[in-house]
Order: structure tokens, then C-alpha cells, then sequence
């Protein structure tokens, strides 16, 4: 090790000018090339853009969302479907609309929503009990279906109204995708 | 000698326009589930067809400031005519103007992808033309008569019976992917000449020839949307894609400005500076004959004493 350092000094005393440093590269030279070699912000940015872009498209491609979204649609209208009918059969047999169906100009109100079977508050909401089938059997649904998105405890997330004239309509305001589902059906 | 933008300019840039472009396509992920986002094409269509008709001018304006690129005449010209096509598709969807024009009600149909089309020919044009000053008085007619041909021959073939035989979605879908591969094309064109290291415009055609390559991929039934969604969607992208042409056109005007002060100033310069020396000169000269005069008067004196 000695050694070396006595060449070194020898190499950088060349005749009278000793040199304070050891000759190496000028250090501008190392400080850009560390700089080319190293990434800044924008170029993590780009980077990270263009792979949002490409798994934009992926996704957009496949849209699993929109599957589960149509699938849920389906689901929500057979349910509505199967309302209107249950109701339809109720009104055939008793020859009248069931009283609990508000008359509204407007299917999707506030008072409208129908309430789901069993020990649930229906205060503020259309008990359909009347068609839905007690123990002995009478009634034309088993239970009322609800809304595969509905966040609502005694709500089924379909609502119900009539024109008074013998229409009635129910839909379903949770359809999603800006898909409209409404079914309306004459009674009589 | 063209100044180069600085490196850091340019990334900015090119990161805007990923940003841009992923953030249209977010807004396309989240799309089905935003209840307005309905029944606003056609407004949005009028809107783009104004749009493209003002920047259209604005490029006109540009080229008739300084006539150093004949890529703002095509485009100017082109653009102008994109806008009238695009309002020409928006008046054939009003029921008063059914009797005038024949066009089917779908929305794959050749009135949706005539203005398309038409651009992405202008904007592959735009990019494989190169003429220089001597003769762009002399091309800029013919390209003029060449638009115009294209334009007439386009609406002959699709209101004649000639393509009849074939289903219109058919033809409509097939132009559209023919218009998508022209427009990849003159992007990827654009991005070799790499003018956008010098020119700011370059760069926002690039950036609206990206807006648009979205807008064919949403009209072309690739993606799992809806078709309306998507027809939107394309239309939006198309908006985009003009705006940002607008905004190119509109920097390239504030850079000739800029460039055209920064020459003055470098003008005004030099005359200072030609100036300043010839003062410099006057006085070394007027030094020079006054210490000539001197030593004149000093070698007669001198001759007289001798003498």
C-alpha cells in the first residue's frame, strides 16, 4: 500500500507543479453522467401515464363492470316483471287493485318504495303483504325480490305507483349503467 | 437556424399529453354510472364543427403572417371543411332537413364518419408533404383543387347507388379502421420528423392526432361499452382533438410574435453595436490624424532647426 501511495505522489509531483488532487476525470464530466443516469419526477410520471393509458384500454376491452352491471339489470327486471304479474294475478282474483299502491303521477317518489316480506318496519313504505303467500298458502309470490345494490333495511329498492285509471307501474331507480327499467301493465 | 426547445419542455409536454389522454380514458372507465352524461352529442357535435372552423381560420391567419410552412394552409383549409362536414352530419339528424338529405338513422352511418375520415387523410397529408418557399404559391392551388376533389368524388361515391351493394355499417366500419391506420400513421410520422423539438405546433398536432386516434378507437365497436356511450364518447375525443389544434395554432401565432420581438431586439442590438464601434472607429481615426498632425508639426519643427 505504500508502495502504490509513493507512485501516486510521484506520478502527480511532475517537476515543480505538484498537483493537489490526483488527476481523474474533470468532475463536470461524473456529475452529468450521474444525472443522464438517473430518473427524474417527469420521467416517473411518464411512464406511469402511459401505463394508465394501456390499462385504461385493457380494462375498457374486457369491462368486467359492465358484465356485473347488465347481469344486476337482468336480475332487476324479472324481479319487476314478476311484481307486476304476482299483482296483476291478485287483481284478476279480487277483481281490485291492492288499496297499498299509492296514486302518483311519478313511479320513482318518496312513499313509493316497496316494502320487503317479513318482520320489517313498512312505515313510510307499500306493504304488499296482501299478494305475497301467508302459511296457509294463499298469495301469488313467496317473497318480494329486492334490489341486488339496495342499501336500504326494510326498503326492497323497487317502487310502485298507479294512475288511478288502472295502470300500474313499478321500477327499479337503482338500474344501473343510465339504464331506465320501468314496467307498467293495465290491470283490469 | 432553428432554436431547440429545451428537454425539459418537451417532457413536460409529452407527460401533459399522457395525462390528457389518461385522463380522457378514466373518464371513459367511469362513464356508464354518470347519469348526465346523456342526450348532448349533438350539441357537443356543433360545438367541435365551430371549433374546427375557427381554427381552421386561425391557421390561415398563421400561414397568411408568414409563409414558412405550407402544413398551415392544408390544415387551415382542411379544418375549415372538417367543420362544415361536421355540421352538414349534425343538420341530416334535424327532422326539418330529412327531405333535403338521405341518410339512414344509424349511428354506424357515413355521415357520422365523412368528417373523420377527411381528417385523418388532412392529417396524413399534413405530414408526409414537404415543399419549400419557391413553390408552395404554385401547390397551395393545386392542394386546394385536390381537397375539393376529394370532397366531391367522397360525396358522389356515398350518395350514389355505386357503394349500394354493400351494408352501410359495413362500409362505415371499414372506413373508420382505414381512417384509425391513416391517422396512427400520421402520428407516428409527426413523432419520427421530431419538429417538436424546435416548433411547438408539431406538438399539438400531435397531441389532437391522439385525441383523435381515441376518437376512432370509441367509434369503432373494439371496446366492451355501450354503442351510445361510445358514440359519445368519440365525439367528445373529437372535441378534445380540436381544441387542442386551436390551442397549437394560437401558440405557433404567440411564438412568431415572440421569436419576431426576440429578432428585433437582436437587431436592435447589433445596430447598437455597428454603431458603438463606428463612434470607436471615428475616434481612433480622429486620435490617429491629430497625433499625425502632431507628429507633422514636430518633424517641420525638427527640419527647421536642422536647417
Amino acid at each position: 500500500m505504500d508502495m502504490e501511495n509513493a507512485n501516486q505522489s510521484e506520478i502527480f509531483n511532475i517537476g515543480n507543479i505538484s498537483l493537489s488532487r490526483p488527476l481523474q476525470a474533470p468532475i463536470f464530466v461524473k456529475e452529468s453522467e450521474a444525472s443522464k443516469n438517473k430518473f427524474s419526477i417527469l420521467d416517473v410520471m411518464v411512464v406511469i401515464s402511459a401505463f394508465i393509458i394501456v390499462g385504461c384500454l385493457v380494462y375498457l376491452f374486457f369491462n368486467p363492470n359492465k358484465q356485473g352491471s347488465e347481469s344486476r339489470n337482468f336480475k332487476r327486471e324479472a324481479d319487476i316483471s314478476m311484481i307486476l304479474s304476482s299483482i296483476y294475478s291478485y287483481t284478476k282474483e279480487h277483481g281490485e287493485i291492492p288499496k297499498e299502491i299509492p296514486v302518483t303521477e311519478q313511479c320513482m317518489q318518496v312513499g313509493n318504495e316497496i316494502c320487503k316480506t317479513g318482520p320489517h318496519d313498512c312505515t313510510g313504505l307499500v306493504n304488499l303483504d296482501s299478494i305475497v303467500q301467508d302459511s296457509e298458502g294463499n298469495g301469488k309470490i313467496i317473497s318480494l325480490p329486492s334490489d341486488p345494490e339496495s342499501r336500504s333495511v326494510n326498503g326492497t329498492g323497487y317502487f310502485i305507483s298507479q294512475d288511478g285509471r288502472g295502470n300500474i307501474t313499478v321500477c327499479a331507480p337503482y338500474a344501473e349503467r343510465n339504464v331506465t327499467l320501468s314496467f307498467t301493465k293495465y290491470m283490469f | 437556424m432553428k432554436k431547440e426547445l429545451s428537454s425539459k419542455h418537451i417532457k413536460e409536454q409529452f407527460l401533459l399529453l399522457l395525462v390528457a389522454d389518461a385522463s380522457f380514458l378514466l373518464f371513459a372507465v367511469f362513464i356508464g354510472d354518470l347519469k348526465w352524461f346523456t342526450n348532448f352529442r349533438d350539441f357537443v357535435l356543433l360545438i367541435s364543427g365551430i371549433f374546427a372552423i375557427f381554427s381552421g381560420i386561425i391557421s390561415m391567419l398563421r400561414y397568411s403572417a408568414q409563409k414558412d410552412s405550407i402544413q398551415y394552409f392544408i390544415l387551415g383549409i382542411g379544418l375549415i371543411g372538417v367543420g362544415i362536414l361536421d355540421i352538414i352530419s349534425l343538420l341530416m339528424t334535424l327532422e326539418n332537413f330529412e327531405a333535403l338529405f338521405s341518410s339512414g338513422d344509424s349511428i354506424y352511418s357515413f355521415r357520422m364518419i365523412f368528417s373523420k375520415c377527411f381528417l385523418s387523410f388532412l392529417l396524413f397529408f399534413s405530414c408526409f408533404l414537404e415543399v419549400d418557399n419557391i413553390r408552395m404559391k404554385k401547390k397551395s392551388f393545386r392542394i386546394l383543387g385536390f381537397f375539393i376533389f376529394i370532397i366531391l368524388t367522397a360525396s358522389f361515391l356515398i350518395y350514389s347507388k355505386i357503394l349500394g351493394g354493400f351494408t352501410e355499417e359495413y362500409m362505415t366500419i371499414s372506413f373508420s379502421v382505414l381512417s384509425l391506420i391513416l391517422l396512427v400513421v400520421a402520428g407516428m410520422g409527426y413523432l419520427c420528423k421530431k419538429n417538436w423539438k424546435y416548433e411547438n405546433i408539431d406538438f399539438w398536432i400531435i397531441f389532437s392526432i391522439s385525441f383523435f386516434i381515441l376518437s376512432q378507437i370509441f367509434y369503432i365497436p373494439f371496446l366492451n361499452l355501450e354503442t351510445e356511450y361510445a358514440v359519445d364518447l368519440s365525439v367528445l375525443a373529437q372535441f378534445f382533438g380540436y381544441i387542442s389544434m386551436l390551442f397549437g395554432f394560437l401558440a405557433s401565432i404567440r411564438d412568431l410574435y415572440v421569436r419576431e420581438i426576440e429578432e428585433q431586439k437582436e437587431l436592435e442590438f447589433t445596430k447598437k453595436k455597428v454603431e458603438e464601434a463606428y463612434l470607436t472607429l471615428r475616434k481612433e481615426k480622429m486620435s490617429f490624424v491629430d497625433e499625425q498632425k502632431k507628429r507633422g508639426k514636430k518633424e517641420k519643427k525638427e527640419n527647421g532647426r536642422d536647417k
